[in-house]
């Protein structure tokens, strides 16, 4: 990628999700007892990732759709720094709440979810709330298993990594022409 | 001399419905109008040209390339201009910084060079005065100017433009026209559009759509012959569709009516004829 | 009206709403399957669940309301003004919510009564709590999309309210004041639902008031937001747990004596036929010393019961206490041998000795041999290392235990020499004759990580 791209394209993020959802990750896990670090530092997981699932609203999606930069280029320059700030304040929370490492995981699959569920979404719709669809799995799949962090969310990182990949790819699907 | 762009029995369907169908076309040299009512599958042809589209069946090859090729679609894409119909922007960018934007994704990457090109295009839509203005305080006429300008960037060979006169003045409009007629001289410029006077004004050839499928392809004034002796002007209002004209008559398409004269057939004509038939007349 | 009428059909064929409340439904029915049906904690489960939905309504009530945001030339230029549009959306979107949440709640609360023989009681006014939770929300997204000017807002609120209710789970901070509270301690007493349930109501009229005030500063929704607030906060204010009911008397069943709290008695049969295995394989005699089983915090009867993990709490504690074991280390000891091969009757033998007997530091990855048992309901719950509650045995004795759960004529054996093998005094070593086992001995101290 070219490295010009990386100002423009850190300014057209939308950041004021993380803006906001940031210092809030970072306070709750500062203030709250210690008794509920777990809860604070899971919490502030999903929410940073919802968050960061609006850095993929291209607002110039269509004009930018049939520049030789492909798509997938610019989709997964967005997705590294929003996941940067994501998980930088995440590290933080969690560094202040000392508590177990072994939350990284989720927090991780909670990041991809998001992407995955908002990257499918902008793919097809427009405009901003569009990247709200982010926050669907995450709360889906938190609504299912919030009794069980554990090792085992490392396991589904990798398919949805490949999710989030497939919602990234080139607008135009590569397909053979018939002769 | 060899087409830009060609499409052989194209197809692209959404789900059920049909947005292409069998459609071959070849565009070369000049300025081509694409012309249809709203649902006539042409921002799907667009887009299918632009590359960013994949049909479902069909063959597609510009400048002698297929699109399906991920490095050939690299290469047609980077000698490429391409407005689409909602380019969008970014409120909080100047315009300079948009379409410098847009300039490092068609990997201009000498950065005095892009300064120079942004400045240029800007220059060439009369947005040189503004490129330092926020993009969200630009009026809807500007912006629709400066979605032009990054489409200009690179002297792109192959220029495709989705309704890009929409929101223009009167004075906006014949400077897009004189750019365009003279960006045409030396290369392939497509624009879709609904105002049937650009076309005349602007292209050597026209392009008809009717769901989906091409049910004319020739030039301005073969369009307007289609007309010829179906254009009728009247003292009294006739039965069916009509409209005013400035000298105060009354003009109809299709059948004759009582007491009229015949009218001069324009590409209007001809168009509204070509899809309704004796329907839009009558 | 035909605004509000339009917004409520919109509503009613929104996806996210009911693709929330199918999702509901299937995760909490799931969930409950596995658990005896108490009529408490499955509404409150339930009403839980489909604070899902509530989730939902409030995007989609954001949505509906923030349309002036996303199209303002259209709108703007219409003679119906936004206040008329903000106003359909607060009467359509908490119809509609409340809706929801009640599919959501109803087939819930009947699965489990179905299901039975269902204990605890069926409080109707906490179950509408779930539906004025639903129609609040609407409320809340509408509010938030008139005074904020971002899609995001809405999800913060829907995460601050998770991370309240998941952190805050009894209500410890805030209290009835919270728009739920979605653990109960029973030992408290019945929950003030009748009067929360009016809070939420109210608090819901007065944020529908102040979304409307965005429009101007008018008479009617400042006077409503002013009333509603007035009655909601010291109503709340004064919420205290309901007086507990008079108890019950205990029932002796297979020679044990259970007490449940007032409406458990259904479950009586169900715990007597949980510790057969145990109550058939001891001598009657044994079992007359053993303590009533109170279900109360210390007294080895839970409030809930999770199908395969709340057996071998009741098997531990029953088993410790009719082989005589008192607390502290008890490794190679016969009676030690007998207590794991009765929880073994109940709940198998498949794990290692814990490593460590203190509590483990991570809170999250229980150490091997470690157990965690639900207390009041599913979201508090206590972790002990071992299956015998305060008894310290090591890997050898799990190992014997295995052994003698390998025979099956090892019940007729325990019976005949039970006297000898539940004496303190006797060893494994010297009760492998009896048992026919060939028994094996620690390599560590009692207690030590092997």
């Amino acid at each position: 990628m070219n490295g010009a791209l990386v100002v423009p394209l850190g300014r057209a993020i939308d950041w004021a999700p993380l803006a906001v959802a940031a210092p809030l990750a970072v306070a709750g896990a500062w203030l709250v007892p210690a008794e509920f670090g777990v809860a604070v530092v899971r919490a502030a997981g999903a929410v940073l990732a919802s968050a960061a699932a609006f850095a993929l609203v291209d607002g110039m999606a269509a004009a930018t759709a049939a520049t030789p930069v492909p798509r997938w280029v610019r989709q997964w320059a967005r997705t590294l720094m929003a996941s940067l700030v994501a998980g930088a304040a995440w590290a933080l929370a969690w560094r202040l709440a000392g508590v177990p490492g072994v939350l990284a995981g989720e927090a991780v699959v909670a990041l991809l979810l998001a992407l995955a569920g908002a990257g499918w979404a902008v793919r097809h719709v427009e405009g901003r709330a569009v990247a709200l669809a982010g926050a669907v799995p995450v709360l889906a799949c938190g609504a299912g298993t919030w009794a069980t962090p554990g090792q085992g969310w490392w396991l589904a990182a990798g398919p949805l990594v490949l999710v989030v990949a497939v919602a990234h790819r080139d607008a135009r699907p590569v397909r053979p022409s018939r002769p | 001399m060899e087409p830009t762009l060609t499409v052989h029995d194209l197809t692209r369907r959404f789900g059920r419905r049909t947005a292409l169908e069998g459609v071959s076309l070849a565009f070369g040299r000049g300025v081509t109008g694409l012309l249809g009512p709203n649902g006539a599958g042409k921002t799907t042809l667009i887009r299918v040209l632009a590359t960013t589209l994949a049909p479902d069946a069909g063959r597609v090859a510009a400048f002698g390339l297929d699109p399906a090729d991920r490095e050939q679609r690299l290469a047609i894409r980077r000698r490429l201009g391409y407005l689409p119909q909602s380019p969008g922007a970014y409120p909080h960018f100047t315009a300079f910084e948009l379409v410098e934007y847009v300039a490092i994704l068609k990997e201009i990457d000498d950065r005095r060079a892009r300064h120079d090109e942004v400045r240029r295009v800007l220059a060439e839509v009369d947005l040189g005065d503004r490129a330092h203005t926020k993009v969200r305080r630009l009026s809807g006429g500007m912006r629709q100017r400066l979605a032009l300008a990054q489409a200009l960037l690179g002297d792109p060979d192959l220029l495709i433009l989705d309704e890009p006169t929409v929101g223009l003045d009167p004075e906006q409009r014949m400077r897009f026209r004189a750019l365009l007629s003279r960006l045409g001289a030396s290369r392939t410029v497509l624009l879709s559009t609904h105002q049937t006077e650009d076309v005349t004004t602007l292209c050597e050839r026209v392009v008809v759509m009717r769901t989906g499928g091409v049910v004319f392809e020739g030039t301005p004034g073969e369009l307007a012959a289609q007309a010829a002796g179906q254009v009728w002007l009247t003292t009294t209002p006739p039965e069916g569709t009509f409209w005013r004209t400035p000298d105060g008559r009354y003009r109809t398409l299709g059948h004759r009516p009582p007491a009229a004269v015949p009218g001069e057939p324009g590409v209007e004509d001809g168009y509204l004829l070509l899809l309704g038939g004796e329907q839009v007349a009558a | 009206m035909t605004l509000t009428v339009f917004e409520l059909r919109r509503m009613l064929r929104n996806p996210l709403i009911w693709a929330a409340a199918v999702l509901a439904i299937a995760l909490e029915g799931v969930r409950a399957a596995q658990w005896w049906p108490d009529l408490t904690v499955v509404t409150l489960r339930a009403v839980t669940a489909s604070t899902l939905v509530a989730g939902a309504v409030l995007v989609a009530a954001n949505l509906a309301a923030g349309r002036d945001r996303r199209f303002p030339e259209t709108l703007a230029a219409l003679p119906g003004r936004a206040p008329s549009r903000t106003r359909a959306v607060l009467l359509a979107a908490p119809v509609v919510g409340a809706l929801a949440a009640a599919v959501v709640i109803v087939p819930l609360v009947l699965y489990g009564h179905l299901r039975g023989p269902a204990a605890g009681s069926l409080d109707v006014w906490e179950a509408l709590n779930g539906v004025a939770l639903a129609a609040l929300a609407a409320t809340v997204g509408a509010a938030l999309a008139r005074w904020t000017p971002w899609p995001f807002t809405p999800l913060l609120v829907i995460f601050a309210f998770l991370a309240l209710i998941f952190v805050n789970g009894l209500g410890e901070y805030g209290g009835w004041a919270l728009p739920w509270i979605p653990l109960h301690d029973p030992t408290l007493g019945p929950r003030p639902s009748a009067l929360h349930l009016l809070y939420l109501l109210l608090l819901a009229v007065a944020i529908g008031a102040v979304a409307l005030l965005r429009h101007g500063l008018r008479l009617v929704p400042a006077a409503v937001a002013a009333v509603a607030t007035a009655i909601a906060v010291p109503a709340i204010a004064q919420a205290d747990y309901l007086p507990k009911p008079p108890p019950v008397a205990c029932r002796q069943l297979d020679g044990l004596s259970f007490c449940p709290r007032a409406g458990y008695e259904p479950w009586v049969g169900r715990w007597a036929a949980a510790l057969r295995p145990i109550t058939s394989a001891v001598p009657p005699e044994a079992l007359a010393d053993m303590p009533a089983l109170r279900q109360d915090t210390f007294g080895g009867l839970p409030q809930v019961w999770l199908t395969g993990v709340t057996e071998m709490s009741v098997a531990g504690r029953v088993a410790t206490g009719v082989a005589g074991l008192e607390g502290g280390p008890a490794c190679g000891k016969a009676q030690t041998v007998v207590a794991l091969w009765l929880t073994g009757l109940v709940s198998g033998l498949e794990e290692s000795a814990p490593a460590d007997w203190t509590r483990p530091p991570d809170p999250i990855e229980k150490g091997p041999g470690w157990h965690e048992y639900p207390l009041t309901d599913s979201g508090r719950s206590s972790v002990s290392p071992g299956r015998l509650p305060g008894v310290v045995y090591d890997g050898a004795d799990l190992v014997n235990a295995r052994a003698l759960l390998a025979d099956p004529g090892a019940a007729v054996k325990v019976r005949a020499n039970w006297a000898v093998l539940t004496d303190p005094a006797t060893t494994t070593e010297q009760a492998a004759p009896l048992l026919g086992i060939a028994p094996i001995g620690g390599a560590k101290a009692c207690g030590e990580a092997e």
